[in-house]
């Protein structure tokens, strides 16, 4: 190995632990994220060749864990399709019906759209800046900022005022 | 004064210019509804964090450093085998040598011996350029070296690392960026943290540019790939230091 795939190496296995939470937050469930994970690293290294100069190694591999995100939830949008022409459509838990400031942070994610969950998985618990947000994400900066501004409006509601007072 | 929910936000998110920010801190100071406001986002996102970080802290699952190991054989194609998902799981917790050993059925005393040699080889030729410790990446051997010795431009031709910019963080202590080049060319921001270098930003840079990127960064910052810039401008006070004060940094140890 070169010594700059030696460098490289190192360096995406320093990112696994905030890539194991950023899946966490999106997957909201252990198992679902690590298995979520290692699709993505798969992806990810046969994919190596595509990681642009300019882009932070960081931003590319959350967006490769994004994509592999979007099309799990898009093949367990179909196999509820097929469960609910069959009669066995899986209840889905709906929290929002009653008290503000009783729900874990899981349970309070869990209600957010997509769209707001994801922009405040990146700026809110992976702490990056708003423009590497916009990109992995895929849109304009002001898009962001309102799916985050919607999503933390949600979220102090779901969780309560907290302690800010 | 009123101040929008998502200048707040980004406020608190530090998204904000000095000039901006200054304002908003001047208004929180005399305005307690607003220093609420600004404590209540800081809590949501505290919470948040709190919720989440413990991952952190967790071991990395043995099956996601074989994922990410670079020119190991790809798994089957963006397709997780589930059997092989359940199985791993059932493993969950069993330390790494005891999944070798199992899957592999090498007998102990083998990979005893496998591991020994390893450790003897690292011993003798660290050719490792970085180190993983609590979760930072540390220079480490010709890196290292290169980030405690050279000075920028005075590569020997052939080398596999090339100092750049140096310059002060704010927190003080000094960065330097860096070049490897390899079959995919790189460069780096390295920043002083207890005397050691850890490598705070890493990117990809076409081809044999590399090292001509190396030797030219500290005249010609525009040189930089974008995200590197980004990374320095995050963290630089002032400007970059001559070869007088670089020179000066070196002989004080960096410190």
């Amino acid at each position: 190995m070169s010594d700059a795939s030696d460098l490289l190496q190192s360096r995406i296995l320093e990112l696994l632990p905030k890539l194991r939470r950023f899946a966490r937050s999106l997957t909201r469930n252990p198992h679902d994220a690590d298995d979520l994970l290692q699709a993505a690293l798969e992806r990810a290294l046969t994919h190596l060749e595509q990681w642009q100069t300019d882009t932070r190694l960081d931003s590319w591999l959350y967006t490769i864990v994004r994509h592999a995100w979007i099309d799990e939830l898009r093949s367990r949008a179909r196999r509820e399709r097929t469960f609910e022409d069959a009669g066995q459509a899986e209840a889905v838990p709906d929290y929002r019906g009653d008290a503000s400031g009783t729900l874990s942070v899981d349970q309070a994610m869990e209600c957010l759209p997509e769209d707001q969950r994801l922009a405040v998985a990146l700026v809110l618990i992976e702490g990056l800046p708003y423009k590497e947000a916009a990109q992995i994400i895929g849109v304009p900066m002001g898009t962001l900022t309102s799916r985050l501004a919607r999503g933390r409006q949600a979220l102090q509601q779901l969780l309560g005022p907290g302690d800010g007072a | 004064m009123t101040i929008p929910d998502e200048m707040l936000a980004a406020y608190v998110d530090g998204e904000l210019e000095d000039a901006e920010r200054a304002r908003i801190e001047q208004a929180i100071a005399q305005d307690a509804h607003l220093a609420q406001r600004v404590a209540q986002q800081r809590a949501l996102r505290d919470r948040l964090r709190g919720a989440y970080n413990g991952v952190l802290k967790e071991a990395v699952p043995q099956r996601l450093v074989q994922a990410a190991k670079l020119g190991a054989p790809a798994g089957p194609a963006q397709v997780i085998d589930l059997a092989r998902v359940r199985a791993e799981r059932a493993r969950r917790g069993n330390a790494q040598r005891q999944i070798k050993v199992r899957r592999y059925s090498i007998a102990a005393s083998v990979v005893v011996g496998v591991m020994a040699g390893v450790l003897i080889q690292r011993l003798a030729a660290p050719r490792a350029l970085t180190e993983l410790h609590d979760g930072s990446l540390l220079a480490r051997g010709a890196l290292a070296q290169a980030l405690n010795e050279q000075l920028a431009g005075g590569a020997s031709p052939g080398a596999a690392v090339h100092v750049g910019l140096s310059f002060r963080a704010r927190s003080g202590n000094y960065c330097r960026t860096f070049a490897v080049s390899g079959s995919r060319s790189l460069v780096g921001l390295a920043c002083r943290d207890q005397d050691q270098w850890q490598l705070l930003d890493l990117e990809a840079v076409e081809g044999s540019s590399a090292t001509g990127t190396g030797q030219n960064l500290r005249m010609a910052a525009s040189n930089l790939p974008a995200a590197l810039l980004q990374a320095v401008n995050d963290h630089i006070s002032g400007d970059p230091l001559n070869a007088a004060a670089e020179a000066r940094a070196r002989s004080n140890g960096w410190h």
